[in-house]
């Protein structure tokens, strides 16, 4: 368990999104409605940032050919993507929000 | 309740519907009846990543255990031959066939063929299918001569992979620009220069008159008696959806199989989606859209109704390109009435282009701008008041303006 501090809650706005470059790749981490969830940012179709798309509710579309993705659970929810993004755990302490970069994985 | 469905065409309209349909509880029987020999795949890809080899296979639109899993018998490699409608009675070329209480049509769309002088030559492709990409590929070595007939989409598409690939490209387009009926004047030309830029011959105002050779082909002439060589042409001057089931059973057809905002035939419980239907415009008229992206939410729409959740809606068409590098995304019909509005500048790469009609936001077109594009989009589906000041803007926040704005 090695949680990062990576922002204060108060610069990534409900439905905004914010990258990070880390060791396991850049991670895209979403405020939805105040809570807050973390996967990779790479699109599972094209290569493409996920941290530049449109976040529904919990989807976010990517911007390239607008394949959505759950960002509490990594899973493709619309083609043209059919392949899972990993997701991250994320932890706040205070107004801090803390991700773990080491433990990407997919959700079952 | 229906409790035997079939869709005909295992394309993307028929295994996203499929997947609609389980999603949304229906659990009795369900097929999807392919004449290709293959489970659904991507076919954009075909034209870009599989063409160029990057991609060895276009990626499959469902893991292969999913229609297992999910109960849905895919039957490939047969084609419908007949559809009775009062008897609801598919019939399948292999000899079967199957009661039905509920069909969804989508057949897609063929490519349209070229009749003129040479055209059965060996060494003219036409781009559809996964097997024809596959025999493009086979044939394409670096240095040969390829001519394109046509100058759309998949024309433009074909034309920087085959350069890419270290052919010599030349684009025969019968208008006076590429892309006009898709992108407009100004992009169209924005695409020709890229593409010239990379060394492709592009020859306008031109027209396919014959193709020689004696069993392969070796040049094409224009109907100006111009003699261009060719090792290998693709014709790729349009598709046709395919109606020809449908026509046959006797469901109302005219460039495409008619269907309401929701997807319904002339005939109850008989629907059709994709490329296949003739849908409604938010705009009017209705027609078949050729994108990737309608024929997903089209075929969502047609299973809901399909399971007694009926929503009219009609569509603008939405879908994405890849010319000579650049990623490019379109909503609406640039070409159409009304100003058009450049935000961004076009030499310099990244840019949308906007037309504006009366004081709506009608149609986007964006270059290198997918995160204008997000934005861009929402306000044509909103059809947007702003001005074209606005737009024009590059401070502007457009993400800012979709929130600001109330559509009509
Ligand atoms: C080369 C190429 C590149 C493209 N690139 C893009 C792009 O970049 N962006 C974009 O938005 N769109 C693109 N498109 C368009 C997009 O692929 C189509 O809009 C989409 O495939 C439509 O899906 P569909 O399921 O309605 O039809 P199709 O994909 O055509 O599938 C229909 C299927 O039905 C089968 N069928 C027909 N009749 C019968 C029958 N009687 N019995 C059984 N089966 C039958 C056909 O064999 C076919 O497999 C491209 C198309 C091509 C060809
Ligand atoms: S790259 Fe994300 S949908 Fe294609």
């Amino acid at each position: 368990m090695a949680f990062v501090r990576v922002c204060s809650e108060d610069e990534v706005a409900p439905g905004e999104a914010l990258r990070t470059e880390s060791a396991a790749g850049p991670v895209a981490l979403f405020n939805v409605d105040g809570e807050f969830f973390a996967i990779e940012d790479t699109c599972s179709h094209g290569q493409w940032s996920l941290s530049d798309g449109y976040l529904t509710g919990d989807q976010i579309e990517c911007t390239l050919h607008m394949a959505k993705f759950c960002v509490r659970t990594g899973k493709a929810c619309s083609l043209p993507a059919t392949k899972a993004v990993k997701v991250f755990p994320v932890q706040r302490q205070g107004c801090d929000v803390l991700i773990d970069f080491e433990d990407g994985h997919f959700a079952a | 309740m229906m409790k035997n469905i079939a869709i005909v065409g295992a394309g993307l309209s028929g295994a996203s519907a499929a997947r609609v349909l389980r999603d949304e509880g229906y659990d009795g029987r369900l097929w999807i009846l392919g004449e290709e020999t293959h489970r659904p795949y991507d076919r954009p890809s075909l034209s870009k990543s599989v063409l160029s080899g990057a991609d060895e296979m276009p990626p499959e639109l469902a893991e292969p255990t999913w229609y297992d899993d999910n109960q849905v018998e895919l039957v490939s490699g047969t084609k419908v031959s007949a559809f009775d409608l009062r008897g609801r009675k598919l019939e399948l070329a292999s000899g079967w066939s199957i009661d039905v209480d509920g069909v969804l049509l989508a057949t897609g769309a063929r490519a349209r063929r070229l009749d003129v002088p040479g055209s059965q030559l060996d060494g003219v492709h036409y781009l559809r299918t996964m097997d024809d990409s596959l025999a493009m590929r086979t044939s394409l070595k670096p240095g040969m001569s390829v001519v394109i007939v046509g100058g759309g989409l998949i024309g433009c598409e074909v034309a920087s992979t085959a350069r890419k690939l270290g052919a010599e490209v030349t684009i025969l387009e019968t208008a006076d620009e590429l892309l006009l009926r898709v992108m407009g004047p100004m992009v169209g030309a924005g695409c020709r220069g890229l593409l010239e830029a990379m060394g492709v011959r592009v020859l306008l105002g031109a027209k396919a008159a014959s193709f020689l050779g004696t069993s392969r082909v070796e040049a094409v002439m224009t109907q100006a008696n111009e003699r261009v060589s060719a090792d290998l042409v693709l014709v790729s001057i349009g598709a046709e959806p395919d109606v020809t089931l449908a026509a046959a059973a006797g469901l109302a057809c005219e460039r495409g199989i008619v269907v309401d905002g929701a997807g319904l035939t002339s005939v109850s419980g008989v629907f059709a989606a994709g490329d296949a239907a003739a849908w409604p415009l938010r705009g009017g008229g209705r027609r078949s859209f050729e994108t990737y992206l309608n024929a997903q939410a089209q075929s969502a729409t047609a299973a809901r109704a399909m399971l007694g959740c009926v929503a009219r809606e009609p569509q603008v068409p939405l879908s994405w390109t890849e010319i000579a590098g650049r990623r490019m995304q379109m909503i609406g019909d640039l070409a159409g009435p009304g100003t058009v509005v450049v935000r961004g500048d076009p030499s310099a790469g990244s840019h949308t282009v906007f037309r504006i009609d009366g004081d709506r936001v009608a149609a986007a077109v964006s270059v290198d701008a997918a995160r204008d594009f997000v934005a861009a989009r929402r306000l044509v589906e909103m059809a947007a008041m702003v001005s074209a000041d606005a737009l024009r803007d590059v401070n502007t926040d457009l993400r800012g303006l979709t929130r600001a704005t109330r559509g009509a």
